[in-house]
């Protein structure tokens, strides 16, 4: 079949003069609209469109769809496009509360100065891990396009692991932070976190590492960007 | 909050955003509605998970984006679908046409070479509302279906197969190759009646 062949089916399965747009079309199917019914009957065109509308609004997960679509949900979740409240300002609403607040945080505060394991020295970067044939790490968040420089990095915990190997670096392969960390996420310290600017890409990746040094798990490298302020 | 549709939970957070709140609230539960749907929907897309977790987040940011420019003329979740739909279309098509150009003969690898050169033929003189009505007197339901979908709307073989879950062994392209053969044989009784 030739190319033109090809372009003249496509043309006359497609979108006709007569076919309403896709959200009226689904409204009016929705409301048992008779004409749009008869329209529907003959034209493969709208056919098609309502069998993918009704395959996304009312097709359960299929269970060998149920891993990805579960991992994709939870990073959906972690990287949901709506700011979140902070903490502290539902407490400073709550007037009672206010004053507790600050004296509760004055202690955190006041404990973590004097505490005498309280020097934070940051997650320390080690390295000379043998590279060995290692399983697949899954990350959770920042992925794709952010709107808010990320807090922290986060993936999901491998099973064996005594602790992680995380690496942030520019797409030019500078290194902007690393760090050991034993649980599935990484807090960003904050010169770091100022790091991320805009319309800047980013790299991060983790390894899994047994109580021995040895990678057992590595997530590959994946980028994350921020949005820069939109007009609303 | 779980009892109020999606539209009345729209309604709340453009009624806080408009006194200056944020609304968070309405909108987290709002998308977490449809995570699953627009998840399994960009999987079947793409068929991995990660590349499907870009587009999922992308439509969610899109919508979040839009929120206040929604006017309620269609439901919500039409809107979602519209919004995931064509971004999903329109990502897929443009990696196609980035990486994919060797995939492309598989579409059309029809054997029988008399159907070529009848369809060849036909193109010449036929207007598009003939192949329209041979297609509809001639095409089963599915076959019309995944037609439109691989050759209108220009998803991949493997796409059609996942999201029609399609489980014969060779998928979409079986039905493909079925519905090029009855076409063939259909301008060809078509020609001979003309020629009659």
């Amino acid at each position: 079949m030739s190319e033109n062949s090809n372009k003249k089916i496509s043309q006359a399965l497609g979108h006709t003069g007569d076919c309403p747009a896709l959200d009226q079309l689904i409204e009016a199917i929705s409301a048992n609209n008779a004409q749009t019914q008869a329209h529907v009957a003959r034209c493969a065109h709208c056919t098609a469109e309502l069998t993918m509308f009704r395959e996304f609004n009312e097709s359960a997960v299929r269970p060998e769809e149920q891993a990805a679509v579960d991992a994709i949900v939870a990073r959906l979740r972690q990287n949901s496009p709506v700011p979140k409240n902070a903490w502290w300002r539902s407490l400073w609403s709550t007037q009672w509360l206010a004053p507790a607040s600050v004296v509760l945080a004055a202690l955190v505060v006041g404990l973590f100065v004097y505490s005498p394991s309280g020097t934070n020295s940051g997650p320390k970067v080690s390295g000379g891990e043998d590279a060995v044939r290692s399983a697949r790490l899954e990350m959770v968040a920042p992925m794709g396009t952010i709107l808010d420089a990320p807090s922290q990095l986060e993936w999901i915990a491998v099973k064996g692991a005594a602790r992680y190997k995380v690496t942030l670096d520019e797409v030019d392969h500078t290194a902007v932070w690393s760090g050991v960390v034993e649980g599935p996420s990484a807090a960003l310290p904050a010169d770091i976190r100022a790091k991320v600017v805009p319309r800047k890409t980013f790299n991060w990746q983790v390894l899994a590492l047994d109580s021995n040094g040895k990678v057992i798990a590595d997530s590959g490298s994946r980028q994350f960007r921020m949005e820069g302020p939109t007009a609303q | 909050m779980q009892n109020l549709d999606d539209e009345e939970l729209l309604a709340r957070f453009q009624a806080d955003s408009q006194r200056g709140e944020s609304g968070a609230k309405w909108i987290d539960e709002l998308f977490r509605r449809y995570h699953s749907k627009v998840a399994a929907w960009c999987y079947r897309f793409t068929g991995d998970r990660e590349s499907a977790g870009d587009l999922a987040q992308e439509i969610f940011l899109r919508v979040y984006r839009n929120l206040e420019s929604f006017r309620g003329s269609a439901k919500f979740s039409t809107w979602l679908y519209t919004i995931a739909r064509n971004y999903c279309m329109n990502e897929m098509r443009s990696r196609q046409s980035r990486v994919e150009q060797s995939a492309e003969p598989l579409d059309f690898d029809v054997a029988d070479s008399s159907a070529t050169n009848a369809l060849e033929a036909m193109e010449q003189e036929e207007s598009l509302q003939v192949m329209r009505s041979l297609i509809e007197q001639n095409l089963d339901p599915i076959e019309k279906k995944v037609m439109v979908m691989h050759f209108a709307s220009g998803m991949s073989l493997d796409a059609v197969s996942r999201l029609l879950n399609l489980t014969n062994a060779s998928g979409a392209r079986a039905h493909i190759v079925s519905a090029k053969r009855k076409l063939a044989r259909a301008v060809e009784r078509w020609k001979a009646r003309g020629i009659a």
